[in-house]
């Protein structure tokens, strides 16, 4: 197979849960998106965290192979995964997102809605200056003044 | 982000955190936080936030240990009775984390230091023993645009928000004035059970985390009453007085010199650490 360019390699074998994650993660964060992190790590309960962790902050797992009693993994890495809570519910968006495109993302349109963020209702001129950031609470509620 | 093997190993139950991240540890390592007070309240805070990774904290306290602090101020010891509390502070803190940088001043924080010691710091957090010097350090806060922790426990009972000045109500807002000291409780109206202070100081602590991380919703305008006999939390919606006299209109606080430290034993301790 045609393997993607590999711009960082990292080795966890002598490492264990969760310093395993820990340092792909720390790893993953100095690289850019799409850039391609080769990963060696055991098998048992490496493997078995360190991909679903992986995922869960937004990445993607381009190959996994087993070489011997070891596992060597390809991880690209994704957007900023960005944690948040849209109206109370657990929501991990691929980047930071303006308000204006968080409503478009969802197929609304700006004078649909009121954006209550982390407690504070925002006014509709600042939705394309504020950005949603990891940790925020967004209630996106419908002002009813539908066209 | 250049963090050595045994930091990564330190910290790595947080860096995990989606919320946190090598760039939020990162966060945290700069961090410059100055507490108020080695008590009740600053035992805690400083224990944690240390544990935590805060580069640098400041600690004030002219106290020495005394025997019957020992049931709350879980900095210090038996051993360490009749020590400087911010000796023996300090000893406890390094002993933790021997990456945090511990500044200690053994004095009074007064209308003289007060502006020149906050000035190092981005944060400071509320374990005063006394009213006098709670608001003097709200004031202090305001006026220097820093953010103030404030926390204060007495009884079974605890109350803390979080001061952004410019964006939320201030300690005066809320409160006014300090108690006159013939209302200022007693010593044997000063009792707390020390649990308390763990509760409340560790709220404070849990804010400035979130400050340095740049993350969630802090307790501005909202101020967290705490009963342990009911185990309820109640939140006050509290707002910024346009007349107040640090950060209202009009202010008629505006320097050192304004604050009245007279008149407030401090053998009368009370909602405090
Ligand atoms: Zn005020």
């Amino acid at each position: 197979m045609g393997e993607s360019k590999i711009n960082a390699m990292l080795d966890i074998t002598p490492d264990i849960c969760p310093v395993t994650f820990v340092k792909t993660k720390l790893k993953l964060e100095q690289l850019h998106k799409g850039d391609i992190l080769e990963v060696i790590l055991n098998g048992g309960e490496a493997i078995k965290n360190v991909p679903r962790s992986v995922k869960g902050e937004g990445h993607k797992i381009v190959m996994m192979e087993k070489i011997g009693e070891k596992y060597r993994l390809l991880i690209e890495k994704g957007g900023y995964a960005v944690n948040i809570k849209l109206n109370g519910e657990k929501e991990l968006l691929d980047k930071e997102y303006t308000v204006n495109e968080l409503i478009r993302e969802y197929e609304l349109s700006p004078d649909m809605v009121t954006i209550n963020l982390n407690g504070t209702v925002l006014l509709r001129e600042t939705f394309d200056n504020i950005i949603i950031k990891s940790g925020d609470s967004v209630d996106l509620l419908f002002s009813g003044k539908d066209k | 982000m250049d963090f050595s093997e045994e930091q990564i190993i330190r910290y790595s139950r947080q860096i995990v955190l989606p919320e946190v991240g090598g760039i939020g540890q990162k966060r945290i390592n700069e961090g410059r936080v100055l507490i108020i007070g080695t008590g009740g309240l600053g035992s805690p805070a400083a224990y944690y936030l240390v544990a935590a990774g805060v580069g640098t904290i400041g600690i004030i306290d002219y106290d020495v240990v005394d025997l019957s602090n020992l049931q709350r101020q879980i900095l210090h010891t038996t051993k360490d009775i009749g020590r400087l509390k911010v000796d023996s502070a300090k000893e406890k803190l390094i002993a933790l984390n021997p990456d945090c940088n511990i500044v200690s001043y053994h004095e009074r924080l007064t209308a003289q230091n007060i502006k020149e010691i906050i000035n190092d710091y981005d944060v400071i957090v509320d374990g005063a023993d006394n009213f006098a010097t709670r608001f003097m350090a709200n004031d202090a806060c305001v006026m220097a645009n820093k953010i103030f922790f404030h926390g204060g426990v007495l009884g079974f009972t605890g109350q803390t928000f979080t001061i952004v000045p410019g964006k939320g109500p201030c300690l005066r807002c809320v409160l006014r004035e300090p108690p006159p000291p013939v209302s200022v409780p007693t010593c044997s109206q000063t009792g707390v059970l020390g649990v308390l202070a763990g509760t409340i100081g560790l709220i404070q602590a849990t804010e400035v985390l979130k400050y340095l991380l740049g993350k969630g919703d802090l307790l501005v305008g909202r101020l967290i009453a705490y009963d342990a006999l009911d185990m309820r939390f109640r939140e006050i919606r509290v707002k910024k007085d346009p007349d107040c006299p640090v950060c209202g209109d009009n202010p008629t606080i505006t320097g050192p010199d304004d604050y009245e430290l007279a008149g407030i034993c401090r053998t009368e301790k009370e909602r405090g650490s």
